[in-house]
C-alpha cells in the first residue's frame, strides 16, 4: 500500500498546485460567514466536492435548506456518475479500499486513474488508492490552512491554477495517443464546446454529458 | 454563521448525500453481476477519452477569446504543455512548465 502512495504521489503535485488557490480561498470565505478552520476541514472531510463547497457558502448565508442543498448538489456532481461506468472493471478488485475510492471519486482522481502511466511495479488498487487519498489529504489540509492562514497570503498565485489544465491536457494526449479513441476524443471535445457556446459558462456540462451519451448511443455500433 | 449547529451539520448531510448518490450510483447499479452489460462495456471504453476532452474544455471555459487578450496566455502555455509533452513525455516538466509559462504570461506580460 506505502508503494501505491509512493508510485502515485508525483502525479498529484498539479493537483496540489492547482488547488492551493481555491482551497485557501475556500478557507478564507468560510471565516467571512462565520466557519472557523475546524468546520471547514470537517466540511471538506465529509463532503469532498470543491465546486459544490463553495456554491453552498452563499446558499448557507442566505438560510437553512437541506432539499434545495442536496438537489443541488446531485446537480452539481451529476457528473461523477460517469466517472464511475469506466472504473466499475478497474475498482472491482479493490476489496476493502473500494468504498473509500468511490467515496473520493471526483474529477481529478478519475482523471489520474484511467489516464495516468503507473509503473509496473505497483498494484493497480493501491495506485488508486494513493492517488484518492493523496488528494483527500491536499483538500482537508489545504482548505483548513486557509481557514487559518487564508488572509496572510502575500505571494502573487496568479496563473497558478493552470497547473490543473495542463493536467488534462497532458492526460487528453495520452487518451489521444491510442488512434482508438480518437474519435471518442472528438466527440467530448466536440459537444462540449458547442454545449459551452450554446448555453453559456454556468449550465453547460449536464447537456454537455447527456449529449455525449446522446451520440455514443446513436454510434454504439460503430464506436 | 446565519444557521445553528444542527442546521449546519444536516446542511454538511445534505451536501454529502447529494455528491455520494451521484459518486455511487453506477456501483450500486452494476453490483454483483458477474458481466457488465455490453453498452455498459462500451461506455467504460469510450467515456475516459470523451470525459478527459470535456474537462479540457471545461478548464477553458471562461477563457476570453473575442476580447481582451483574446486567450492568447492559455494558447501560449497550452502549446508548451503540447510540446514538451511530444517531445519529453514526461507529466511533472510538462505540466510545471506550462504553469510557469502561464504565470510568467499573465503576471508579467499581458
Amino acid at each position: 500500500m506505502l508503494g501505491g502512495i509512493k508510485a502515485a504521489f508525483p502525479f498529484t503535485i498539479p493537483v496540489f498546485l492547482g488547488w492551493i488557490f481555491v482551497a485557501l480561498t475556500y478557507g478564507v470565505l468560510m471565516n467571512d460567514i462565520g466557519y472557523n478552520a475546524w468546520w471547514t476541514m470537517l466540511f471538506s472531510a465529509v463532503c469532498f466536492c470543491g465546486s459544490m463547497q463553495i456554491a453552498a457558502i452563499p446558499m448557507m448565508a442566505a438560510g437553512f435548506d437541506p432539499a434545495q442543498m442536496l438537489l443541488m448538489s446531485y446537480l452539481v456532481n451529476f457528473r461523477h456518475s460517469f466517472y464511475g461506468i469506466p472504473l466499475l472493471e478497474k475498482y472491482k478488485d479493490a476489496g476493502v479500499l473500494k468504498p473509500f475510492l468511490v467515496y473520493t471519486l471526483s474529477d481529478e482522481q478519475f482523471s489520474l486513474s484511467v489516464s495516468a502511466q503507473k509503473p509496473d511495479n505497483v498494484e493497480n488498487k493501491y495506485f488508486y488508492f494513493g492517488i484518492n487519498l493523496i488528494c483527500f489529504c491536499y483538500w482537508i489540509g489545504l482548505t483548513g490552512l486557509g481557514g487559518v492562514i487564508g488572509g496572510l497570503i502575500t505571494f502573487d498565485t496568479t496563473g497558478l491554477d493552470f497547473a490543473l489544465t495542463a493536467m488534462f491536457v497532458v492526460l487528453f494526449m495520452q487518451q489521444w495517443k491510442q488512434k482508438e479513441n480518437r474519435p471518442a476524443c472528438v466527440i467530448g471535445i466536440g459537444v462540449t464546446l458547442l454545449c459551452r457556446i450554446f448555453f453559456g459558462t454556468s449550465v453547460f456540462l449536464i447537456p454537455s454529458l447527456l449529449g455525449i451519451l446522446l451520440i455514443f448511443w446513436i454510434g454504439r455500433d460503430k464506436l | 454563521m446565519t444557521l445553528t449547529v444542527t442546521q449546519t451539520l444536516v446542511t454538511i448531510a445534505a451536501i454529502a448525500l447529494g455528491v455520494q448518490i451521484s459518486r455511487w450510483l453506477p456501483f450500486a447499479a452494476f453490483s454483483g453481476k458477474k458481466e457488465l452489460p455490453e453498452f455498459i462495456q462500451y461506455l467504460g471504453r469510450v467515456l475516459p477519452p470523451a470525459l478527459m476532452g470535456l474537462l479540457v474544455v471545461y478548464c477553458f471555459k471562461n477563457t476570453p477569446i473575442l476580447t481582451g487578450n483574446h486567450g492568447l496566455p492559455e494558447l501560449i502555455a497550452t502549446a508548451v504543455v503540447i510540446g514538451t509533452y511530444a517531445w519529453k513525455e514526461n507529466f511533472l516538466i510538462s505540466v510545471g512548465g506550462g504553469t510557469a509559462v502561464y504565470m510568467l504570461l499573465v503576471q508579467l506580460v499581458f
